[in-house]
């Protein structure tokens, strides 16, 4: 846990809404911290309308914002400015995005000099030519390179015709908020005061996809999904769905053809080597989608797990919220308060140790008196 | 933006055994916030990713693009000697950093457990694919298999088609988180004085990109299934055919839809009727789709981006490597920066760190040879003298 060598959990003052802010003060509630979000009256954050399940409760706000505490700051009256301000000078660390850098007084507070460090998360970044540009997730993952590259594979050669592929849901929003979380907690580190650290969810997203920027200048390969292919093995289909194998290495090719039960198609001397196996993967590939047809899902992770090859199926979302491996390590806790169109379960941080039990997501403006009219301890 | 932003991490020294793309990005990282990363690599087993030899230098471009901002050491950890030597740095370290599969550290004696009891001091920290115990902890992990486990790829996909295969972006995804969680467990030991024992999931990690679409679908208590490019909350969106290429976009509010008609119009495009409110073009998204359409087909992307982002609506070209170190967005921020090839005369483009701190962006130093800064670091961090490193390397514990 994140604590103060006072004893005091690390403050953070969330100014951001949707997913990456948001997500931000979530690892720091998840590490212990106090996280005070403000949200924007007379709505609040706009994910607590989103609604995926129909039933009027926001799933992604309740995982999103569990073990926060809500302020609503109504940004028309007089005394908005005042507010934010006590909110800013207790806090640690202050994490802003787009939509909350539009207010002028929270535009002030980031320019002005000293005061906590503040972790800025927008689309494109705070300058540039692209500054300001509205964005989502999957318009920020399109840019970033490796929309361009799906699907690569079957998907490609099922689907050649359709569009590229975007990822499903916040991936990228999400992304971003790793790296906002690693600067925010090296300038927790670090100390000192005034410091802005510029975060542009694009930038972000992009550094994930870095190779494809020097393999272009290095030889002018322009990678596509029209390219990106496994020789054999990759996406794979089974008796009950798809598993993924993805062989490296001539002890996992040898295990490999061990989980098999040594074919003898395997044993042709040209796949004696990675590049035999490369030059001839149609012909290899076609062996192993026959063998793989006749198995499921599980017979073949068992194998892979007892022999050591790097094979896994692709799990639907049951599946994941049932895995044995994630479980028996707490990736996923109970919902303090699951009820009609709220998940049961909500994933953690994906490190043992790391996931600290939170209480239910806040009220909108739950803690508002707490934290600025009365005699909250946050605040006074 | 000439000068060097702070270095938060400055005075932080990070023993670093990991290797190929999710460790050696974290470790980067950390890096590129100050901290002395010293790599460890032996001459027998060096990092696999300097042997991707696609081009007449030593080290293979991946490989630069990976391990910017670290130092390299050799150490033969088959050797008692050599064995002796890491633990011995690893006590003059803030963070050990591995991503072996589990077991390797323990049979060097310098597992979680070991070091942390020889050096309660230090925040331990190894990545595997699943975890160092549990039923999956023999499973060998790349990227692909993260993917699979973690549901993200089986969310993504057309509806009528198969998984989708994300590959070395997941490596990425993890080594970002790996690093937040090093850097959370360096926040402790500063803040406790206590280290900290993280056994990271690369898994996990791939669930936790798509977090919210896991809760979404656990609402419902059953697999979503694959919905191709359409957001179902907003109409139009998806992925849209420019006269160059793709261009992703999504109508988020009426207000911006009012806005994109009223600019259309003026180029004599015909008012869309009965599409005006976000019920609507949900009801009849393929009329709301087939009008944008129309519009980009004859606009390259760049054009259409501009347009759209003038009306408010979110959208982005599609962009491969060559569009992104092109586009004068990022060259203006300076994300891509050329930095000198060791063992020849040329440059190479890399990435910087994906921030800016105060204005400015740290310039990254380049990759490192295999054992470049044996001999400085075991002489600047264990006083060493010439001879007693001379003394090691005959013993064979420096190859």
């Amino acid at each position: 846990m994140a604590e103060q060598s006072n004893g005091g959990a690390v403050r953070v003052l969330e100014l951001a809404q949707e997913v990456t802010g948001p997500f931000v003060g979530r690892i720091f509630a998840l590490s212990g911290a106090d996280v005070v979000k403000v949200e924007s009256l007379p709505d609040g954050d706009p994910m607590r309308a989103q609604d995926p399940a129909g039933s009027g409760a926001s799933a992604v706000y309740e995982y999103l914002n569990a073990g926060k505490r809500s302020v609503g700051i109504d940004w028309t009256v007089a005394d908005a400015p005042t507010q934010l301000e006590r909110l800013w000078s207790w806090a640690d660390l202050v994490v802003v995005d787009d939509a909350f850098l539009a207010h002028p007084p929270v535009r002030r507070l980031v320019d002005s000099e000293g005061g906590p460090p503040v972790t800025t998360v927008t689309p494109f970044g705070l300058e540039g030519p692209y500054a300001g540009r509205p964005a989502t997730s999957s318009t920020v993952f399109a840019m970033a390179g490796e929309t361009i590259m799906l699907p690569g594979g079957l998907g490609y050669e099922l689907f050649p015709d359709e569009p590229p592929l975007l990822a499903r849901g916040a991936m990228a929003d999400t992304d971003a908020a790793s790296i906002a979380a690693l600067v925010s907690t090296a300038a927790l580190i670090h100390g000192g005061e005034g410091h802005v650290n510029d975060v542009a969810r694009w930038e972000a997203e992009a550094s994930l996809n870095r190779w494809i920027a020097s393999h272009f200048d290095d030889s002018g390969w322009r990678e596509s999904r029209a390219t990106r292919a496994y020789s054999y093995g990759g996406l794979t289909a089974c008796a009950d769905g798809y598993v993924m194998i993805q062989i490296a290495t001539e002890s996992q090719w040898e295990a490999f053809v061990r989980m098999m039960g040594e074919p003898d198609w395997a044993r042709h001397p040209d796949y004696d080597t990675q590049a035999g196996r490369t030059a001839a993967g149609g012909e290899i590939g076609e062996h192993i989608r026959a063998w793989a047809g006749g198995l499921d899902k599980a017979t073949i992770f068992a194998l892979g797990i007892e022999h050591g090859v790097p094979v896994a199926p692709f799990r639907e979302v049951p599946e994941v919220l049932a895995c044995p491996q994630f479980n028996e390590r707490g990736f996923f806790v109970d919902h303090p308060s699951a009820g009609p169109g709220q998940p049961q379960r909500l994933p953690t941080l994906p490190y043992v140790d790391a996931g600290t039990p939170l209480p239910a997501a806040p009220g909108l403006g739950e803690h508002t008196h707490a934290l600025l009219d009365g005699r909250g301890s946050a605040a006074s | 933006m000439p000068d060097e932003p702070v270095r938060y991490l400055a005075g932080i020294r990070v023993l670093d055994f990991t290797f190929q793309a999710a460790g050696a990005y974290a470790a980067m990282l950390l890096g590129s916030l100050g901290a002395q990363v010293i790599k460890v690599e032996s001459a027998s087993r060096p990092d696999p990713t300097r042997q991707r030899v696609n081009r007449p230098y030593i080290h293979s471009v991946f490989y630069e693009d990976v391990n910017l901002d670290k130092q390299a050491i050799t150490i033969n950890m088959k050797s008692p000697e050599g064995q002796e030597l890491a633990k011995r740095l690893a006590g003059a370290s803030h963070v050990v950093a591995d991503c072996y599969r589990p077991g390797v550290m323990q049979k060097w004696g310098m597992g979680h457990a070991d070091l942390r009891e020889r050096y309660p001091h230090l925040v331990t920290a190894s990545l595997t694919a699943a975890g160092q115990d549990g039923p999956y902890a023999r499973l060998p992990g790349y990227a692909g298999i993260f993917n699979a486990l973690s549901g993200a790829g089986n969310l993504t996909g057309y509806p009528d088609g198969p998984p989708t295969e994300f590959r070395t972006s997941m490596d990425m995804r993890a080594g970002a988180l790996f690093a937040m969680a090093i850097a959370q467990g360096l926040l402790h030991a500063k803040r406790t004085g206590q280290g900290r024992s993280i056994d990271f999931s690369a898994s996990e990690a791939g669930s936790t990109s798509v977090g919210d679409s896991i809760v979404e679908a656990s609402v419902e208590g059953s697999d979503p299934g694959r919905r191709g490019n359409r957001d179902p909350r907003f109409a139009p969106s998806g992925v849209f055919a420019c006269r160059d290429g793709w261009l992703a976009l999504a109508v988020r509010s009426d207000e911006q839809w009012r806005q994109l008609v009223a600019r259309l119009e003026q180029d004599g495009r015909p008012r869309p009727e009965g599409l005006e409110t976000a019920s609507a073009r949900l009801a009849d998204r393929d009329a709301a789709e087939a009008y944008v359409a129309a519009a980009l087909e004859s606009l390259d992307r760049a054009g259409a981006f501009e347009l759209l982002s003038a009306c408010g609506v979110p959208a982005g070209p599609v962009m491969d490597g060559g569009d992104l170190v092109a586009d004068e967005h990022l060259a203006a921020r300076g994300l891509f920066v050329r930095t000198p090839v060791t063992t020849s005369d040329t440059t190479r483009l890399v990435t910087s760190a994906p921030w800016v701190i105060d204005g400015r962006r740290p310039q990254p130093r380049p990759a490192p040879d295999l054992g470049a800064h044996t001999d400085a670091v075991l002489a600047s961090v264990l006083g060493m003298s010439d001879s007693e490193i001379d003394a090691l390397r005959t013993s064979g514990a420096l190859s």
